[in-house]
């Protein structure tokens, strides 16, 4: 048996026998002991050896000048390749066609090279023998040397891939986390209702804000206090720009409305809305609930400070006409109203002191303007009105002063405590700012007093008085 | 169905009866089989320490008129060897009929043409309906080599590659002709010419060597360059400096030599050197000479319909398209079936591509990074492209992973794609260690013990409550029992259910903005198309078209959206001006301009908010994202107008004053990000050059500034150490040095080279401190160049958490006032 490492090389010349040789390698060269001698100049001396290892034939390049071509690659100096059936060998002027059979080498020797015959061209054999064209399948199974990824650019990591066997092992990258975790909405969702329902819980109103009043919410075409009906808007009176009692003035400008606040109110910062509350149903009104919050800060349990005073319950407590242990402590018109209508500020013929000016003013204010009660026994004037005589039974020097103080009480009736009959929160009735006029003017209560025609009106019954010579009122 | 005959007798009598494949069965005369090994693996399968590896081969028994092959299908992992009976093989011919054009000997292998070439099968073969039944070998592409080994079957292995390979290309001429050749003429030519091979880098002739053949180059790549003697394989580069040289490539279909016929002392004007594995069809021209007939038909025929490559190469207009063109052939991207490419300049590094594969398959088979290709837009113009090829499956046509996986778990399915089979594959990574684009990895095999992860309740409560960073999936560690995945297009998921006409991808899907699509690298590539002849094409290929030229979808979104934004606005704000906000459209209507600017702006807020839903569906086909980026894009705009419109001039209480407040906020970030995601990817690629995850480049910022606290740590001279802790960390860590970044926009050679060149009068008198310094230099410019980056990359991202949280906000607010205002009209 021959040695493992013993291969079997078979040379043939072209033309000649085939030699075989059992030897570790062969070489191949210019010189004469080569075991293959290729005489030509191109050819180094020893230029290229085959040899036998792990069973395999190995060309290696013995030459550092002349190059070797297998299978039309160039073999570099000291390059070696592992030899198959099919392969070409070129050197210099000759090729050596290499076979294997089982496990020998047959070397086909040729001096015959495409480019040595210029001018001839050479017929490509069209019926190719089998060690010609073996290395259609050597191509295929051979690698492709393809460089796997390259970490050449200066601004790529140093450090390479994990070697060894896990340096294929999946890795991930940072694009797979999702931007936004899950749990942020978990707990997103279970922030707001704990808020909302401590909310609930605490602060009910934050869910009630009960229906829009109907002037507010409706469609109302014609009105004598706003300049414009809002029709359920939210942002008229909820703006980014203004506050919102700005925003009441700018519609509640009317003809005969007019916003104005008393001065007291208005400096202790009492603005619309702390009286006119919204959002408490759509058949309260606004004018009602205003009337009815004046005791609200009006009172003596409450403490604040407005103006740098405390408020009081209205009239210590005796509501009503301003009588105080029987003697009238009204102080007269406010200045608004005054300075509203000039006959209240100042008579045709003046008055003789304090006194008298109260007397006009009061009585400018009720006579020929306001209804008699019904069925209180009070008689007023042809169209109901209350005239001279409803409070009055005798005129003159020796003038009835008794009646009026009890026929006050006809209207102004409200006894504290008797909620049966208490008036001064009740709209339309005589309430705090029958007297405390808020609005100066108001449409509602004072349009009819401030109008053409009642104005005309009282001038006809001063004149009247004046010309009769009845004492002034 | 075929049936199976599993009895080992029967099979070992079969390999006996076939003359290619009797050795492996050939008993020595003391009984034992002489591949006894081979033979166990081939035909029984061995399992080694618990892994199943082989059988190679199945004995099948196919009933008359049972097809077992089927022209058109992609499918490569399988040969045949006819044991008994007899076989036809058919195709289709062009009125779609089926045309018998031979038959299979018995004892002759059949389909292996697809498997080692890489093509769909081109012939139908069923038993033949007169016969009786027949006996087939089935045989796995791993048979192949251990088969190779014995000689009579690697010869006729050999010849029939060779034999079919030229009667396929002259099929192709022959249908290509119509008619123009005769019969007589291709047999001629098929006992002429011969059928070649060439691995990559062979040179196939040198210019001035004689012409003595023609060559029509049916697969693979060749690079022609004249005017350089010897070496041409750093041609690309002498390419800059000698104008009188040319150079370029030619691909499948194309001819060389075709001029020499005329005249005998013919010699080649240029270098043909093979660029990627190229089947070559060869004539000898004194053949041609000879049989003037054959020569006088198929030349002009050649002539005319194929490129006609036998002028000298020119010298290129515009180098940059060689430049390309060269990366394409060199690393092998043209040769992929269904390439992924990613426009740099409209990639924003999300990251959903990788996301949505993650989604789709468990473990993301999709990196972002690979290979860069920069080319021109077009020949000559200024622009140029930056296409990634990432590292993911391309679906070689010829795919290196599938020779040598032991079990043939990995082979080419067959609607063309290359896919891992888990239940054969015993994970021995060698398909990924094969791979040059680092496209497989693997993964613990699922079901494993390592599988991390708690059960049911607890899982989901841990996970719906962390608001930590979410942890990444955990990388494989171990190195036994894995399993190797790889992209598989999308194939068998709820994206592509059967019978869908075309495919979809969830990476393509699921991009934002366009900027990755699956191609047929042939067709993308202009300066590839260029060089191409007849192509052979399979439905495989991807048919997607070239979006980054032109997406017709997306083209009729920005018009539509566009006008919508423009009209809808106008519209709304001129009838808003003309009717006022409160007044009622029709007389004693509800109707008024503020609810229909309101509930318009509704309508798109909804459509607005389907995106991010849309994001979360990635198992299923829901519309390209790209389009629906679009739509969130204009729709939102209009919505964000409609909405100002419909609150005017006052924006009412706190409430809706918030929520105009979150809802204008929203607007503006988004349009601060839809800027971003604008101008950013491509302001990036232009002082990147070649794409990388953030995560790559801050690695390397920690490496660079550890590097530079180094050099300074270890000077030993003081003078250079102050130089090099107050002077070049002042200068280059500044602000003005990251301005310069991307105000410049130089190359990162050209800027160290300016660093360098700054920093030398501040040298020192030694030499190794000199050096030193300049690596100091060196690094802190760098540091500087990945900084700029890294902003870039976090200016992408930074936008989207206001965006969202005030579109959270906005939203809650949204839905009390629609509540509210519902609530006070229906009262």
């Amino acid at each position: 048996m021959l040695s493992r490492s013993t291969g079997n090389f078979t040379i043939r010349f072209a033309g000649d026998e085939p030699r075989s040789l059992y030897k570790e390698g062969v070489r191949i060269g210019r010189l004469a002991t080569c075991e293959i001698v290729l005489d030509d100049k191109t050819v180094s001396r020893i230029h290229a050896g085959i040899n036998f290892l792990d069973e395999q034939y190995v060309l290696v390049n013995l030459s550092s000048a002349n190059a070797i071509t297998l299978n039309g690659r160039v073999l570099g100096p000291q390059k070696t390749d592992v030899l198959a059936g099919g392969d070409t060998i070129q050197i210099g002027p000759f090729t050596v066609d290499v076979s294997l059979e089982g496990e020998a080498l047959r070397l086909n020797v040729q001096r015959q090279a495409t480019t040595s015959i210029p001018d001839k061209p050479v017929e490509v054999p069209y019926t190719p023998a089998v060690s010609q064209t073996a290395d259609v399948l050597k191509v295929f199974w051979e690698k492709r040397s393809r460089e796997k990824e390259d970490w050449g650019t200066r601004l790529r990591p140093t450090e390479k891939p994990k070697p060894g066997k896990a340096m294929f092992n999946w890795r991930p990258t940072r694009d797979l986390r999702r931007p936004w975790r899950f749990a942020l909405f978990v707990w997103a969702i279970l922030i707001v209702g704990a808020v909302a329902a401590f909310a609930y819980l605490r602060y009910p109103q934050v869910y009630e804000p009960r229906a829009l009043s109907n002037p507010h919410a409706l469609k109302v075409d014609e009105t004598n206090i706003a300049a414009r009906s809002n029709g359920n808007s939210c942002t008229t009176c909820h703006t980014t720009n203004q506050p919102i009692e700005n925003a009441c003035i700018q519609c509640h400008t009317a003809e005969q409305f007019h916003a104005t606040n008393t001065r007291a109110h208005e400096t202790a910062g009492i603005t619309c809305t702390v009286c006119h509350k919204e959002h408490r149903g759509a058949d309260v009104s606004l004018n009602a609930s205003a009337i009815q919050s004046c005791a609200q800060c009006h009172n003596d349990s409450n403490k604040e400070t407005y103006n740098d005073r405390s408020v009081h319950t209205a009239h210590g407590g005796t509501y009503g006409y301003p009588v105080q242990n029987g003697v009238w402590t009204w102080k007269g018109v406010y200045r608004e109203v005054a300075d509203a209508i000039p006959e209240i500020n100042s008579s045709a013929t003046g008055d003789k002191d304090d006194q008298a000016k109260l007397s006009r003013q009061f009585h400018t204010v009720h006579v020929a303007r306001l209804m008699v009660p019904q069925n209180s026994g009070l008689k007023g004037d042809s169209q109901g009105r209350v005239s001279c005589s409803t409070c009055h039974d005798k005129f003159g020097v020796d003038i009835d002063r008794i009646k009026p103080r009890q026929t006050c009480a006809a209207c102004h009736t409200t006894q504290a405590g008797d909620t049966g009959r208490d008036q001064r929160f009740t709209p339309g009735a005589a309430n705090c700012i029958s007297c405390h006029t808020q609005h100066p003017f108001s449409g509602g209560r004072w349009s009819e007093f401030l109008s053409a025609d009642a104005l005309r009106r009282r001038r006809e019954t001063i004149a009247a008085k004046t010309s009769s010579g009845g004492q002034q009122p | 169905m075929p049936r199976e005959i599993k009895q080992h007798a029967s099979v070992i009598e079969a390999f006996r009866n076939v003359d290619i494949v009797s050795e492996l069965v050939e008993q020595l005369p003391n009984g034992e089989f002489r591949y006894e090994l081979d033979m166990d693996i081939i035909l029984f399968g061995r399992s080694y320490r618990g892994k199943q590896v082989g059988p190679y081969c199945r004995l099948l028994e196919f009933d008359p008129s049972e097809t077992i092959v089927q022209e058109g299908t992609w499918e490569s992992s399988i040969f045949y060897i006819l044991v008994s009976g007899r076989l036809e093989a058919s195709v289709t011919d062009p009125s779609g009929g089926r045309v018998k054009v031979g038959e299979i000997p018995a004892g002759n292998s059949f389909g292996e043409m697809a498997l080692l070439s890489g093509t769909p099968r081109t012939a139908t073969v069923s038993v033949a309906a007169d016969a009786g039944p027949a006996q087939v070998l089935e045989l796995t592409r791993p048979a192949i080599r251990l088969l190779r080994k014995l000689s009579k079957f690697g010869r006729r292995l050999d010849r029939n590659y060779r034999d079919y390979g030229l009667s396929l290309t002259l099929n192709e001429l022959r249908e290509f002709a119509g008619g123009q050749l005769d019969a007589d003429v291709l047999k001629k030519l098929n006992d002429s010419a011969r059928f070649a091979v060439y691995e990559k880098d062979h040179v196939l002739f040198q210019e001035g060597d004689p012409v003595n053949r023609i060559l029509y180059i049916r697969n693979g790549w060749i690079q022609r360059v004249s005017g350089v003697e010897g070496n041409t394989r750093a041609a690309d580069i002498l390419l800059e400096t000698d104008a009188s040289m040319g150079l370029d490539f030619v691909g499948a279909g194309t001819c060389l030599g075709l001029d020499a016929v005329a005249s005998p002392t013919k010699k080649w004007k240029y270098t043909a050197t093979v660029w990627g594995r190229a089947e070559v069809i060869e004539v000898a021209v004194s053949r041609l000479r000879e049989d003037a007939e054959m020569g006088a038909a198929i030349v002009p025929f050649l002539q005319t319909s194929f490129r006609d490559r036998s002028g000298v190469p020119e010298h290129p207009a515009d180098n940059r398209v060689i430049a390309a063109a060269t990366k394409e052939i060199e690393t092998g991207v043209v040769d992929g079936v269904n390439l992924l490419v990613m426009d740099m300049a409209k990639c924003i590094r999300c990251g959903n591509c990788s996301l949505a594969c993650h989604k789709v398959h468990g473990n993301s088979r999709l990196v972002r990074r690979g290979i860069h290709i920069e080319r021109p837009t077009r020949p000559m113009s200024r622009t140029t492209q930056s296409v990634l090829v990432p590292s993911v499956c391309m679906h070689c046509q010829d795919p290196e992973c599938l020779t040598g996986c032991p079990t043939g778990a990995i082979a080419r399915y067959p609607s063309g794609e290359i896919d891992i089979e888990p239940r054969t594959c015993i994970g021995c990574g060698d398909c990924a260690t094969q791979c040059p684009y680092n496209a497989i990895s693997m993964i613990a095999r699922p079901g494993a013990k390592n599988d991390d992860g708690g059960s049911g309740i607890s899982t989901f409560v841990s996970t719906a409550f962390s608001i930590a960073e979410a942890p990444l999936p955990k990388p494989v560690e171990q190195t036994e029992n894995l399993l190797a995945v790889k992209c598989n297009l999308c194939k068998g998921t709820g994206l592509n259910p059967p019978n869908v006409k075309t495919q979809a991808y969830s990476c393509e899907e699921n991009c934002p903005t366009g900027a990755l699509v699956r191609v047929d690298p042939r067709e993308y590539f202009d300066e590839v198309r260029e060089t191409i002849g007849l192509v052979q094409r399979s439905p495989t290929h991807a048919t997607a078209t070239n979006i980054h030229k032109f997406d017709l979808w997306a083209t009729i979104w920005h018009i539509v959206g566009f006008a919508a934004v423009m009209i809808g606005g106008v519209l709304a704000i001129w009838a808003t001006l003309k009717y006022t906000q409160d007044v009622a459209l029709t007389p004693g209507g509800w109707l008024t301009m503020r609810w229909v600017t309101g509930l318009a702006g509704l309508g798109g807020i909804i459509w607005v908010m389907l995106y991010p839903m849309r994001k979360q569906v990635y198992r299923r086909r829901m519309g390209a994202l790209r389009y629906w980026m679009l739509s969130h894009i204009y729709l939102g705009v209009l919505a964000g107008l409609l909405i100002l419109v419909h609150g005017g001039t006052t924006s009412g209480g706190l409430l809706t004053t918030c929520l105009m407040i979150s809802f204008d906020l929203v607007i503006a970030s988004g349009l601060f990000g839809a800027a971003c995601y604008t101008i950013v990817p491509r302001f990036m690629t232009r002082i990147e050059r070649e794409p990388l995850l953030v995560e790559d480049l801050e690695t390397r910022r920690d490496e660079l500034r550890a590097e530079l606290a180094r050099s300074a740590a270890e000077a030993s001279n003081p003078v250079l150490k102050t130089i090099i802790e107050k002077k070049v960390r002042r200068h280059f860590l500044g602000l003005g040095y990251l301005l310069r970044q991307y105000l410049k926009q130089e190359d990162l050679q050209t800027m160290l080279a300016s660093a360098r060149s700054e920093f030398k009068s501040a040298a020192t008198s030694s030499r190794s401190d000199d050096a030193r310094l300049m690596e100091a230099v060196e690094n802190a410019a760098t540091l500087r160049r990945v900084d700029a980056l890294v902003y870039l990359h976090y200016l992408l991202k930074v936008w989207l958490a206001p965006h969202v949280l005030f579109t959270s906000l906005m939203l809650v607010l949204m839905v009390i006032h629609i509540i509210q205002v519902v609530y006070f009209n229906v009262r």
